[in-house]
């Protein structure tokens, strides 16, 4: 369904010149969306012109924050309109979101928030992708949020969810194993059980990142290092699947590019030689 | 619960929060219809949330409007900015955009004119770094009438010298300046004299060039030259028609 693009990394203004003098060893990048709209009443702004430059050496995605699939609220046309446009000049491999919701009544709280597990929640946001993919004409990746609060009204557990709701709308899945570490803490859960139930041939994207241990509950801060358990889930995810396109995501405290390459070297030895793949 | 109930009830919760008047609330409607651990609580989960709601948010503001920040100390510009965003709390996919009726809820909140003020025009220096550099007229350009506005151009009439706050970073007394900003590769502002700014408003209304420097009043052909050769070196004029852009 989705090609392996290697290893990549998210692509951040700190490396930009960088990247752009050195062409360093990384795969592909990963851009934020929502960093090239420009304002509501403008064109799309000139750092598209940097990212089109970073496109003629690497594959670049696009990841968005601001969808809002799972909103009560009807899809933002403006947004959508935009995100074509992007996607018409940058050419990404693929285009990926949450699967969350962002706000309601048009308020938006800019943060992923959680969604009940329920049935009503996957004929919504079911609908919402299949609108989606209809307007931009690809298949879309959903990714897996990670979570502090679980309605008690849910129906099934998070994986069921995700894996339903991608199933009907016939998308993508971005697996965050990070995320489903911090919320398997959180929530107390066992994330083995978690990848049981993901349909892996959807899966096109992992994403990796670190995050903050406040020792009751992980806040997912993408400002640490990979975590132990996070890397198990990935060499269980390699012994499930086949290697799949991979990026480690790093938003705050951003070391410098070599140390990152360095971080992501180590998704690329567990494929190259580590782990023993399914057939 | 359905979904939009849901949502309605855990937006609230985010929004009535971090506010003096409502700190630590959790809603019986949502307490009831949440998850919790022994460790984790239902109030310490939501508190995760909230803060990065408002963090979010806040600190994005504050990058906004670095000199009022500096003037107004950083607790009473944060108090300043949660009933911001309390009362006007965002509603597009951007943060770039949250900062836009900042000098509106000043106004209504009857803060200092000149702060006001400083705010529309930190905003413009803000916003208009969004806006792509639109090419210069050539003389060519011009023979053809090929002259436009560009879409990058902020004017700004105040009873304030808001460059020289902005630049010395403290309120100054009263004194009438008229401000044109505009993006030329990097943001650039000038002080300009009432009458041109007056013809740059007009054009920006949808005025001809001649209508325009009528709306000026009674100015001398010299006058008039002078302001346009002032316009064109400071790169008030494109090429480019409004729908190409």
């Amino acid at each position: 369904m989705f090609p392996f693009l290697g290893f990549g990394l998210g692509l951040r203004n700190k490396h930009f010149k960088e990247i752009l003098a050195t062409t360093p060893k990384v795969d592909w990048f990963e851009a934020i969306t929502e960093n090239y709209l420009g304002l509501s009443d403008t064109s799309a702004s000139d750092s598209i012109e940097e990212l089109l430059k970073i496109r003629q050496n690497y594959p670049i995605c696009l990841h968005g924050v601001s969808l809002s699939i799972g909103s009560a609220d009807a899809l933002n046309a403006n947004y959508l309109k935009k995100w074509k446009s992007l996607i018409d000049i940058i050419e990404p491999e693929w285009v990926s979101d949450h699967l969350c919701w962002t706000g309601v009544l048009t308020k938006n709280s800019h943060d992923l928030l959680p969604l009940p597990y329920t049935k009503e929640a996957i004929a919504n946001t079911v609908t919402k992708i299949k609108q989606v993919q209809d307007f931009l004409g690809r298949r879309i990746l959903m990714e897996n949020v990670s979570s502090y609060v679980e309605a008690s009204f849910s129906e099934m557990n998070e994986a069921e969810f995700l894996a339903e709701v991608c199933n009907q709308a016939d998308c993508g899945i971005l697996l965050d194993l990070n995320n489903i570490f911090v919320s398997s803490y959180n929530h107390g859960f066992d994330p083995e059980t978690y990848l049981d139930k993901i349909p892996w041939q959807r899966v096109g994207q992992v994403h990796l990142a670190g995050p903050t241990d406040k020792g009751s509950h992980m806040i997912d801060t993408h400002d640490q290092p990979v975590r132990e358990e996070t890397w198990k889930l990935y060499q269980s995810m390699l012994r499930r699947y086949k290697p799949i396109t991979t990026m480690i995501e790093w938003d705050d405290k951003i070391p410098p590019l070599t140390e990152l390459i360095g971080h992501l070297d180590v998704a690329r030895r567990f494929v190259n030689q580590g782990v023993v793949l399914a057939p | 619960m359905l979904l939009k109930d849901w949502q309605n009830i855990f937006y609230q919760e985010l929004q009535n929060r971090n506010l003096e008047r409502s700190k630590s609330f959790i809603s019986e409607e949502l307490k009831n219809n949440i998850t919790e651990t022994r460790s984790f609580t239902k109030e310490s989960r939501m508190q995760v949330y909230a803060y990065a709601f408002w963090a979010r948010q806040v600190d994005s503001l504050l990058d906004d409007y670095p000199v009022l920040l500096v003037i107004l100390g950083k607790k009473a510009f944060k108090d300043l900015l949660k009933d911001y965003i309390y009362y006007y709390p965002s509603t597009n996919y951007t943060l770039a955009e949250l900062g836009r009726n900042l000098s509106k809820f000043m106004q209504d909140e009857n803060m200092p004119k000149e702060l006001c003020d400083l705010a529309t025009f930190e905003w413009h220096l803000f916003e208009l770094e969004y806006f792509k550099v639109e090419a210069r007229p050539t003389a060519t350009d011009i023979e053809k009438g090929d002259c436009y506005l560009k879409a990058s151009v902020r004017v700004l009439q105040s009873d304030f010298p808001v460059i020289n706050m902005y630049e010395e970073e403290k309120v100054l007394p009263a004194k009438m300046q008229s401000v044109v900003i505009v993006n030329n590769g990097t943001i650039e502002y000038y002080e300009v004299e009432p009458e041109a700014a007056v013809i740059i408003k007009a054009i920006q209304s949808g005025a001809s060039f001649e209508d325009a420097i009528l709306a000026a009043g009674d100015l001398s052909p010299e006058k008039v030259q002078e302001y346009f050769q002032d316009f064109m070196e400071s790169g008030f004029f494109t090429s480019e028609p409004l729908a190409t852009r």
